[in-house]
């Protein structure tokens, strides 16, 4: 398959193209799980970060590296999670399945299943998680 | 024929080309009466503008006179807020709506309310007239006529004339 690989030519030229025109800057080194949703477009920047099933991203989210040596790291996103306009997860955290977090929050530590997280630096206000929030 | 509302408009931004050109097509979708091909042409005129600008904000929003949009990147507004008149929004400004809670709904704002850059607000909440949302804050409850909102939860301290000298 090496041998073929300038064929990947007129699809990378492609996907940049509407990466461009989106507003969104996805890795091709993110490993991203089925029924990935964006809900609006516009100042997205994912890295080489880990997301799991049907997650939900908003405009202005930033996933990605951060840290320096042996501590830097990417963040690990689980299934059914939404991360909401604004915010931004960054560094070497673990976040659980059914995880919400809020508008402009700021995320660098580990969090449990069902949390939701808000405020700047990440606190962790309930467990409702995103119950009642998908199918609308 | 004049078209008071964008006049009011082309008032804040102080020269014609200042304003950017969906809000051109935006105020002439709500102004105009309707017609078979005019409207047509203006709403996919709008459609165009608004993808350059990645804006998303439905041509059915109520939005008062004197509307000025400082950078136009990324804002996104619900379709059921009611804005009022001389509102400043900067990039990346969400007034989103809430679909899940007690604060199910969309936000209502004021007259004279400056919002800071990423600044977001959300839910069935009511902005009074004369406040400034300092950049980066989450509002999600009621806040009073004449007062300053900042932080994430926000904070909201009592100023008279608040957007004095930003307005």
């Amino acid at each position: 398959m090496e041998a073929l690989s300038f064929l990947r030519i007129p699809f990378m030229l492609l996907y940049k193209r509407e990466c461009r025109k989106a507003g969104i800057q996805l890795s091709l080194k993110a490993d991203i799980g089925e029924g990935l949703k964006f809900e609006h477009y516009g100042g997205i920047v994912i890295g080489d970060v880990k997301i799991g099933k049907n997650c939900n991203v908003f405009h202005n989210v930033t996933l990605g590296y951060a840290g320096r040596g042996t501590k830097g790291g990417s963040p690990t996103i689980g299934d059914n999670v939404v991360i909401g306009a604004g915010a931004v997860v960054v560094g070497p955290c673990h976040i659980g399945n059914n995880v919400f977090i809020g508008a402009n929050a700021y995320v660098y530590q580990d969090i449990p299943d069902n949390a939701v997280v808000t405020a700047v630096p990440g606190q962790i206000i309930s467990y409702n998680g995103t119950k009642g929030y998908f199918g609308h | 024929m004049k078209n008071e509302v964008l006049s009011k408009d082309y008032q804040r931004y102080g020269c014609k080309s200042g304003m950017p050109l969906f809000q051109y097509y935006f105020r002439m979708l709500q102004t105009t009466p309707s017609h078979k091909f005019i409207t047509r042409w203006y709403k996919f005129a709008y459609r165009v503008f608004c993808k350059i600008n990645h804006i998303e904000i439905p041509h059915g929003v109520q939005i008062g006179a004197g509307l000025y949009i400082g950078h136009a990147y990324s804002i996104i507004i619900n379709r059921d807020t009611i804005i009022g008149e001389n509102v400043n929004i900067h990039k990346g400004v969400t007034l989103g709506g809430e679909n899940r809670g007690k604060r199910k709904g969309a936000p209502i704002i004021g007259n004279k309310v400056w919002i800071g850059i990423n600044s977001t607000i959300v839910g069935n909440v009511k902005i009074g007239h004369d406040v400034l949302i300092a950049p980066n804050s989450f509002v999600n409850i009621d806040v009073p006529d004449h007062s300053i909102v900042f932080g994430n939860p926000c904070v909201i301290k009592h100023k008279e004339n608040a957007t004095e000298g930003y307005i």
